[in-house]
């Protein structure tokens, strides 16, 4: 393989991946920004080794073996009393996200499909949240009412795309 | 506390307390949970990147509005989105997608004349600032404080030019390009940085091969003879390839953060290529961030961070301030740095010869250190990365030997210069840390924060105002073939734990800035 197809393969293998690395860095590391800086960081690294990645074996599996090891730099970084994930627990998670991988592609249709059926209010909400990143405090000043308000209509909003997703999905033909 | 969906979001929104955040930790010990918890965690993800590019695109949209699109093509726009079923690949970019070729209208539309620029007109571009800036319009200086529209040469240095809605572009010689409004330029050649925020959505970089329509990023595009790269650092770009005749276009492709392409003559069809981060100048700024903090509480005699200024060699404390040396080249005697900022770039193509100290900080207690970090572009054998001797003066230096090999070299107090040597060649192209250590016991080399050399030496001479040369010995010769940043000196010895310190402070910043 020349220089042109690794990269080639490697960009295939990394769009591929992305979502997976996404959301186990969601999962171990709270703030949006953090998560941001720490996924580019396993882009990186994963594109810097690239030659040392063993085409028999899942590429998302490697890819989460390295986000592992950047999101424990990060706690390290952070050097205060948060808690955080053990080295046994993020092995586990990234596990479990490796498992689901499969039919993640299958998941993000439905949730484009899902969002295109929000209510306009719940959409604004969802904007708010994760499009200028407002913490629940300044959502609740956005819509005037209460950060325990906007919790949980957002969460209601997150349990009706779940919801939505799995009934699609349920219906999809195989 | 039961766990449920309310719960587990208020963790992963970082809103839980650490008694709640242990109540989860502890409740994932169960497999199903972790299951029911990655996938909600993956929902979380997938919200955060689908609402946020359809945030970009109908920015965009609006963006392509203004600028008078035909009303046709987004009342089709919007009629094809509401019904999307698409493999994943393709979700989201089907308005992009005539977002661009709506753009490209404009492009084509607009009558491109070969111009020069009129001081009369009206500025599309306000120069910020510039480092040793040699820019022309023809054969002429242009000295004005912004850019009408025609075509520019940046014949040296570097500009840094803000566009309409704050987009910010920094561009390096030797560049060819033309100002075609207040949200378009045509790189004919060179390389230039693009820094999109929201409200600029839309900015295109037009080259030779290929159009580059932003949607709120940070990019970078490279522009040869017959090639064209573009290299995104943040956010989303659409790169719209031409064919060779310049009028037919091929295939679109969109660019997330930490993607590449080349477009050529050869080939219609864009090549996914290796993120450049290191090849592009993207800010003038140096950030004030952890390393330079933890550089500084370890009190250096001086610290040169390698600022782009057009003013020299900038010390803290500034006492100890410096020159850049220029001769004969191509770029400018700076370049992108080991974090966002600058760096002094020796030979590689610039006119960088290096860097003179003729006020270094004195040098006295015996025990000594230099932190630095190197970027080496080629093989280079017999390159300096810092001195101070010259004949029987100076005590310490940090070079390349004849071989390639770091070596590191003091002069001990009886007179006799002691030196040891690693035995492994530096990487080419990739930043590296490099720390020399005297304690009066040893003289140690850590590259990366290991130890890579070690021999035996006494406390070293002292060195009262000898000249500090940077990436050059003292006769010109012995040049440097790469970047030099984040030089320390100190009067005294950092023990290994300072090193190792140094080092993670310096990955967590990498972290940050790439």
């Amino acid at each position: 393989m020349d220089e042109d197809q690794k990269r080639e393969a490697f960009a295939q293998c990394w769009i591929e991946a992305d979502p997976s690395v996404s959301a186990y860095v969601c999962a171990a590391v709270a703030s949006f920004h953090d998560a941001e800086d720490v996924v580019q960081r396993v882009a990186q690294d994963l594109a810097r080794r690239f030659g040392e990645y063993d085409s028999d074996r899942p590429f998302v599996g490697w890819a989460l073996w390295i986000a592992k090891s950047r999101v424990i730099d990060f706690y390290r970084s952070q050097k205060r009393s948060q808690l955080v994930f053990s080295n046994e627990l993020l092995q586990r998670l990234a596990d479990t996200i490796v498992v689901h991988a499969e039919s993640r592609s299958h998941r993000r249709e439905a949730l484009q499909a899902c969002l295109d059926e929000l209510p306009t209010k719940s959409r604004r909400l969802l904007d708010l949240r994760y499009v200028d990143e407002l913490p629940a405090a300044e959502v609740a000043r956005e819509i005037d009412s209460t950060s325990g308000s906007v919790r949980v209509l957002l969460t209601r909003v997150r349990t009706a795309l779940a919801n939505c997703i799995q009934r699609r999905l349920a219906t999809e033909p195989a | 506390m039961p766990v449920n969906n309310e719960f587990i979001d208020r963790f992963l929104d970082g809103d839980a307390s650490d008694d709640e955040a242990a109540d989860v930790v502890q409740w994932l010990e169960v497999p199903a949970n972790l299951e029911r918890f990655a996938l909600r965690a993956e929902l979380h993800a997938d919200l955060r990147s689908s609402l946020r590019r359809r945030c970009i695109q109908v920015a965009a949209l609006e963006s392509c509005n203004e600028n008078e699109i035909a009303p046709a093509l987004m009342s089709s726009d919007r009629h094809d989105s509401s019904g999307w079923r698409r493999s994943r690949m393709t979700i989201g970019f089907g308005s992009i997608a005539l977002l661009a070729a709506a753009c490209l209208l404009i492009a084509f539309v607009i009558p491109h004349e070969e111009r020069g620029p009129d001081s009369s007109q009206p500025h599309f571009a306000a120069i910020v600032s510039e480092i040793g800036a040699v820019l022309t319009s023809g054969e002429s200086s242009w000295d004005e404080t912004g850019l009408s529209a025609g075509e520019y040469q940046l014949r040296r240095g570097l500009l840094h030019l803000r566009f309409d809605d704050g987009v910010m572009v920094f561009v390096e010689a030797p560049a060819r390009f033309s100002a075609e409004s207040g949200k378009r330029l045509v790189l004919y050649s060179g390389r230039l940085s693009a820094n999109v925020p929201p409200k600029g959505i839309g900015f295109t970089v037009e080259t030779p091969e290929a159009e580059v329509v932003d949607f709120g990023t940070e990019f970078s595009v490279d522009v040869e003879v017959g090639k064209s790269e573009v290299h995104v650092f943040d956010g989303l770009v659409r790169v719209q390839p031409r064919s060779g005749s310049g009028s037919d276009n091929t295939a679109a492709v969109n660019l997330r953060a930490s993607q590449a392409v080349r477009i050529d003559d050869s080939s219609p069809k864009p090549v996914e290529i290796t993120l450049a981060i290191d090849r592009f100048i993207r800010n003038f700024a140096e950030p004030k961030r952890k390393y330079a903090r933890s550089v500084k509480q370890l009190l250096p005699a001086a610290y040169y961070r390698m600022p782009i200024r057009d003013r020299g060699l900038v010390s803290e404390p500034p006492q100890y301030s410096g020159e850049v040396l220029t001769g004969d080249g191509i770029r400018p005697p700076h370049s992108q740095g080991v974090f966002a900022g600058g760096s002094l770039r020796v030979k590689a193509d610039s006119t960088g010869r290096g860097g003179r100290v003729d006020t270094p900080p004195p040098l006295v207690t015996g025990s000594f250190t230099l932190s630095v970090f190197v970027y080496l572009e080629t093989r280079a054998l017999d390159a300096t990365v810092v001195t101070n001797i010259r004949a029987n003066e100076g005590n310490f230096g940090l070079a390349l030997d004849e071989k390639g090999l770091l070596r590191a070299k003091v002069r001990s107090s009886d007179g006799e210069l002691q030196s040891v040597t690693a035995t492994t060649l530096l990487p080419l192209k990739t930043w590296r840390h490099l720390v020399m250590v005297v304690d009066g016991e040893y003289l140690r080399i850590y590259e990366d924060a290991q130890l890579v050399a070690s021999a035996q030496c006494s406390l070293i001479a002292n060195a009262e105002s000898e000249t500090v040369w940077f990436g050059t010995r003292a006769d010109g010769l012995g040049l440097w073939d790469g970047r030099i940043d984040e030089l320390a000196l100190f009067d005294k010895a950092l023990s290994e734990k300072d090193v190792a310190d140094l080092y993670q402070a310096a990955l967590e910043e990498l972290a940050r800035s790439e």
